[in-house]
């Protein structure tokens, strides 16, 4: 082989490693993709049922608030680490927009405060209390709603 | 009283009233949707039902009202909207009584954009604790051409708010027409109205009746006949 040749070959595997790098960056960035989605959708799984019961559409059932709250703020120590993944690059479908990675602070202060909230539910369900869970559950969302307003896309 | 400052009435008291009401209405929704957030959601649901309401009334009314607050009375063709609008620069073209030909238009532009945009948020939700109340009746996909719908449409609205405000302004500065007050008072200048263009009542009566039957039909529309939502945990995803 000579020298023209095997320069041609190592140029030939640098971009194939080049596309393959990038293919990998992108099925990655698809997963997180499907990562962070299937993470808030679990949490408006936990969520949902505690929302009706704030709203009086569904009997309070301390059991079930204890329970839920609990896994809810599991999760939302999640938020973070789950967006950690920086997608802006990639083509994805998203609605996460890219303030998030953008204002990185706002939105670890967003996250921190739903965290908080979760937190805070889940001290009163541990009173059982109906008043203060409906409180609670109402600060949860609203703390949900305030990172949406900001980080994630109307549409 | 002497002719100059006689005046005569135009604006029935329900067109007035609901006027007023549908401008409470938008601009409440439209606050609270941009900027109200989450906290204020509830309210937002609630302006925009209410607009739901009023939308049916005043169709209703377009049709039954008196005549100047008649569809058939200020809806023109082309050929009369061309005609008004080469007198649009002129400051001393006469006033109309009620709708001129591109205050029509205005009208039509306004009550059929809020209609659908008040109508895509009843099948929309926040994904968090807030829903229109046929949010549960239909399948994702139509409920995110909804939310599409909704949220491209809330610019557009605000524009059309500012162009109502600009258009009103335009008319008391420039052309000394004060609209405002007629939609308050209900009366203009005898000079500028014709006796034929006079409405002599607000169809009281019929008013009424019909705000009862409105206020029912959307209360039906909006409370009773969407599906309930879950009511219990299986199946709750």
């Amino acid at each position: 082989m000579n020298r023209g040749k095997s320069f041609a070959a190592c140029a030939l595997l640098a971009f194939a490693g080049t596309v393959s790098a990038q293919q990998m960056d992108q099925e990655r960035a698809e997963r997180a993709v499907e990562t962070r989605q299937a993470l808030l959708q679990v949490m408006a799984w936990n969520y949902g049922p505690m929302g009706a019961m704030a709203r009086g559409r569904i009997e309070f059932d301390t059991d079930r608030v204890q329970t839920n709250a609990e896994r809810l703020l599991a999760l939302t120590k999640m938020l973070s680490d789950a967006f950690a993944a920086d997608t802006r690059e990639n083509d994805v479908e998203t609605e996460a927009l890219d303030v998030i990675w953008e204002k990185t602070d706002d939105f670890a202060a967003k996250i921190q405060a739903t965290i908080d909230a979760s937190s805070a539910l889940v001290d009163a369900a541990a009173t059982g209390d109906e008043a203060a869970m409906t409180q609670a559950i109402g600060q949860v969302g609203s703390s949900c709603g305030s990172c949406h307003d900001d980080f994630r896309l109307d549409d | 009283m002497t002719e100059e400052n006689k005046l005569r009435l135009v604006w029935d008291w329900p067109l007035r009233l609901w006027h007023w009401l549908f401008a409470i209405a938008v601009i409440g929704a439209w606050i609270t949707g941009q900027w109200g957030g989450f906290d204020w959601r509830q309210w937002h649901l609630w302006f925009g039902q209410f607009a739901i309401g009023l939308l049916i009334f005043r169709v209703v009314w377009g049709f039954v009202g008196p005549q100047n607050a008649r569809f058939g009375q200020f809806l023109t063709g082309p050929s009369k909207l061309v005609q008004y609008l080469k007198t649009l620069p002129k400051r001393n073209a006469p006033e109309t009584a009620g709708h001129n030909p591109l205050g029509a238009l205005a009208v039509v532009g306004i009550l059929g954009v809020l209609a659908v945009h008040a109508t895509s948020g009843l099948f929309i939700s926040d994904d968090i604790l807030y829903e229109g109340p046929w949010f549960v009746a239909v399948s994702e996909p139509a409920a995110d051409f909804a939310s599409t719908i909704h949220h491209r449409l809330a610019l557009p609205v605000g524009v059309l708010i500012g162009l109502h405000l600009a258009a009103i302004l335009f008319y008391r500065i420039y052309k000394r027409q004060r609209l405002t007050r007629a939609m308050i008072t209900g009366k203009k200048p005898a000079d500028r109205v014709p006796e034929s263009r006079a409405i002599t009542n607000s169809r009281t009566l019929l008013a009424l009746i019909l705000i009862a039957l409105v206020a029912a039909f959307t209360w039906w529309l909006l409370a009773v006949a969407p599906p309930d939502p879950p009511s219990n945990l299986d199946g709750w995803y």
